[in-house]
């Protein structure tokens, strides 16, 4: 089958048997769904609550383990890819040929390091497949309103920080946001903390998992409104309902708590003020005053809830839409793209000038780093990529004419190596411009006038992702069109 | 003169009929590869197949039926096509000094025609590969200019190097099968699928590769790599190839075979190929070149077309190797006009004036009863601008 499959290759379109793309996506698409089938089998949901966040997940062995399949899969692809050129062989090519083959370089090399990516997809899978987006929205708005009736801290409770105060204090810039009941030194705080109602439920206006572009979430000011309204109306069983709910939840993630929902409904309506009488503890242990390891009596561990909530928050698509970690895959593509542009210096020109370009790069990047390093100024280093690209460009081309070969294939496959980078340096002297001219304004509307009196700098900050992406694709397609092209010319050049 | 196809088919019955097999069976492959024609392939590869199996045991009629049957269909399976006789490579006073100044080509002029073979000869280190280079494109002269003109005409310097081939003294290492990579070099020739498998085979029946399909480099000898070599270089159907000391390496008998293969490839009558080759086996070289460059440091000391340099009357130079002595080849030939004399210890190369004729110095050395172990006649061959 595998002869046949060659043999039908070979017969009819060379550059994929060449590749070995047919087998090597095989492999891949193999090692994707074993990653993945690795990464969905490596979460349960008792171990939402250890994960700060999927990368978290398999930790430092995963990239270790993933680096290796990626070393282990291009180098055996390599041992194949690598036996024939029809390009060096002056064989008839097809006017797309080489671009193709680029491409195939570039999926080959993408596909190949990115194997752990189909682990936390794996992991991402599975956690949603336990908590989907209805029952996380359901799931966050039911933990953000029971914890009103679950005093975890004063501060919470204070009237000050009551969502009518917040309200008031939002038109002030300068005022603060949450104020802290324990400053009394603060007039207004001291006021506060005279009055009968100074720590209420009634006064609760909190949001104790955030959900930012999630549509579904309850805001803290329905959260006030509700439990106002529960509190005012006497509905006991409402609020034992909630806390009902709000343990089932904790007992899926398997958050430690030690609480009764009789006592918790208790304490809301014990004081005509509705006042707070007990704080819960958010740890199951505290130490005395001989440093004994106690037990509270009641409790509720806060921090595994916001963890195992993070956990599949991140997990979830974002607001329904497919999630692509684009930092991430920013990261990957650069690198994919770097190392076939490396593949591709020695597939188009001689090994001689492949070695010394190489050894040459890694000199004059030392050369580089020593001399930003001696300026003091982050500038220096773009300034001198910047510079360096353009000049092995023109030496690269200009030397051609005169036929030194291998001093002109040598310039252009440096120019290639910082091509992809060329426009990142130029967007982080304008970002690093743009963040030095920032720190000269001051006052309430500065970003407004900032961005006002500097738009295109303003501009790049606010898209910087999306033009790193975009100058990833020209990045692609100017390899994919000029290395080619420059390659081939360079192989019509004679020696000397 | 390149004979009719015909007149080819005649030959080919005609080596078989004489016991003249080896022959007989690669004049037949050619003769199927010149009809471009598939089926024809088929035929000669079910024949190659049974001559393989069964030529050793094979009753004398039984061969020559088969090979008339199959000589039939080449026949009708042959059209004949034109072919265009203008010179493919045109190079005029290139010259060439290498920048550390070591060594320059002095002008010189080249112009090589379909089925024309050029044999470029000289010691080492006087310009051969250079020359070969320069014609290859890889060196630019500093004087002159070199003009292709291909069946298909090529306007990039690159698509021009794919109807010129060189072939380097040391063949690069290939990997893989021997079988894999030559079709995967038919592939790019435009042959696919089932057509690639009947051309590839019928090449590498041609130039004696069938056992060794599934060889690799390592596997095989420098005979064969220089075979492997050609037989791709053949596949990608070049209009020019340029072989650089092909012979280097190979005994005796490879040598013979792949010179009579590259005279009988250049005189296809569908697919003449236009050759330059160099080598320091003057007398191989020259049996089946129609020109003959001989470079001496960089100059070409002597460029002549085979046939004209034959029809002028030269004065006689003889190549001899003889245990006497300088003395007595000196006192038996004085007489005839004998000039010169060359030694290198074991070969005399020997000068006589013009009108002294073979059969005088037949006579002379048979009356001086001097022991002669080898005689050559080296009055028209490069040769002797070699020292002894």
């Amino acid at each position: 089958m595998v002869r046949k499959i060659n043999q039908y290759l070979l017969t009819h379109y060379p550059l994929l048997w060449n590749t070995r793309i047919v087998w090597v996506m095989a492999i891949n698409l193999l090692i994707h769904l074993l990653f993945f089938v690795s990464g969905f089998g490596s979460v349960s949901v008792d171990k939402f609550k250890d994960y700060n966040d999927v990368w978290e997940v398999g930790g430092g062995k995963l990239f270790t383990f993933s680096i290796l399949c990626s070393l282990l899969v291009i180098i055996v692809w390599l041992i194949f890819y690598l036996r024939n050129n029809a390009f060096k062989s002056f064989y008839r090519l097809s006017r797309w040929y080489l671009v193709k083959e680029f491409l195939i370089i570039l999926l080959v090399m993408f596909t190949s390091i990115t194997y752990y990516s189909s682990f936390h997809y794996g992991v991402r899978t599975k956690a949603r497949s336990i908590t989907g987006q209805a029952a996380y929205i359901e799931e966050v708005n039911t933990i953000n309103s029971a914890l009103a009736y679950i005093p975890l801290s004063n501060d919470t409770y204070f009237v000050l920080n009551s969502c009518e105060e917040k309200k008031t204090r939002a038109n002030n810039p300068l005022a603060q946001e949450f104020i802290s009941s324990n400053t009394p030194y603060d007039s207004l705080v001291a006021r506060s903390l005279k009055r009968p109602d100074a720590f209420s439920y009634r006064h609760y206006c909190n949001l104790f998992q955030e959900s930012y572009g999630r549509s579904g979430i309850i805001t803290e000011e329905e959260v006030s409104r509700i439990n106002n309204r529960w509190i005012l109306t006497g509905k006991r069983d409402s609020i034992r309902l909630l806390l009902q709910s709000f343990f089932r939840i904790c007992e899926k993630y398997s958050i430690p708590y030690e609480l009764s929902i009789d006592s918790l409904t208790g304490f809301v309506f014990a004081d005509p003020y509705h006042g707070i009488s007990t704080i819960i503890p958010n740890d199951e242990y505290y130490h005395d005053r001989y440093s004994m390891r106690v037990r509270n009596t009641r409790f509720l561990e806060t921090y595994p809830l916001k963890t195992a909530l993070s956990f599949i928050e991140e997990c979830l698509p974002d607001d329904g839409s497919f999630v692509i970690d684009t930092e991430a895959f920013l990261v990957v593509g650069y690198t994919a793209l770097s190392l076939s542009i490396l593949l591709l210096a020695y597939r188009r020109f001689s090994r001689k000038v492949f070695l010394i370009s190489i050894v040459g790069t890694i000199v004059w990047a030392i050369l580089i780093g020593l001399m930003s390093a001696g300026s003091g100024s982050s500038d220096t280093f773009s300034v001198l990529c910047i510079l360096l690209c353009l000049v092995f460009l023109v030496i690269g081309i200009s030397v051609g004419s005169y036929s030194a070969k291998t001093t002109s294939g040598i310039m252009l496959n440096w120019h290639f190596y910082l091509a992809p980078y060329l426009l990142l340096f130029v967007l982080m002297l304008i970002n690093s411009s743009y963040d030095r001219k920032a720190s000269l304004y001051s006052g309430p509307d500065w970003q407004e006038r900032f961005a006002a009196a500097y738009p295109f700098g303003h501009w790049v900050s606010e898209n910087m992702e999306m033009l790193i992406f975009l100058n990833l694709l020209f990045a692609v397609l100017y390899t994919a069109f000029l290395m080619n092209r420059f390659g081939k010319k360079w192989q019509e050049m004679p020696e000397e | 003169m390149i004979p009719t196809f015909s007149q080819r088919l005649a030959e080919v019955s005609g080596y078989f009929a004489n016991g003249d097999h080896h022959l007989g069976y690669r004049r037949l492959l050619d003769a199927a590869i010149e009809t471009s024609n598939f089926t024809i392939y088929e035929h000669t590869l079910e024949f190659c197949n049974w001559y393989d199996e069964a030529s050793n045991g094979a009753e004398k009629a039984q061969l020559t039926e088969k090979v008339n049957e199959l000589l039939s269909k080449i026949g009708n399976g042959y059209t004949d096509r034109q072919v265009s006789h203008e010179a493919r490579l045109s190079a005029e006073n290139i010259s060439k000094r290498y920048a550390s100044g070591n060594f320059s080509l002095s002008s010189m002029t080249v112009k090589l025609h379909p089925s024309q073979i050029i044999g470029l000869v000289g010691e080492n280190g006087n310009g051969k590969t250079t020359l070969l280079r320069i014609l290859y494109g890889e060196l630019k002269p500093d004087t002159g200019s070199i003009s292709y003109r291909f069946t298909m005409p090529q306007a990039s310097p690159y698509g021009k190097k794919s109807f010129i081939a060189f072939v380097p003294q040391r063949p690069s290492a290939w990997y893989g099968s021997l079988m894999e990579n030559l079709q995967f070099a038919s592939t790019y020739t435009g042959f696919k699928g089932r057509e690639n498998h009947l051309w590839t085979e019928m090449i590498i029946a041609r130039m004696g590769l069938r056992p060794y399909r599934d060889y690799t480099w390592g596997r095989i000898s420098s005979g064969y790599k220089m075979r492997f070599e050609l037989a791709r270089t053949i596949i990608t159907k070049p209009e020019v190839i340029l072989l650089d000391e092909p012979l280097a390496n190979l005994d005796m008998l490879a040598q013979q075979i792949i010179l009579e293969d590259l005279k009988f490839l250049a005189q296809s009558r569908s697919m003449p190929l236009s050759i330059i080759l160099s080598s320091q086996q003057l007398y191989e070289v020259e049996k089946v070149s129609d020109e003959v460059i001989f470079l001496q440091k960089g100059v070409a000391r002597y460029q002549a077309i085979k046939q004209q340099e034959e029809d002028i009357p030269a004065r006689l130079v003889l190549e001899m190797e003889t245990p006497a002595s300088r003395g007595q080849l000196q006192a038996a030939l004085e007489a005839y006009g004998l000039e010169k004399i060359s030694f290198n210890g074991g070969i005399y190369i020997l000068y006589f004036g013009t009108g002294t004729s073979l059969s005088s110095i037949f006579g002379a050395l048979g009356s001086s009863d001097l022991p002669v172990k080898y005689l050559r006649n080296i009055s028209v061959s490069s040769r002797r601008f070699f020292d002894a």
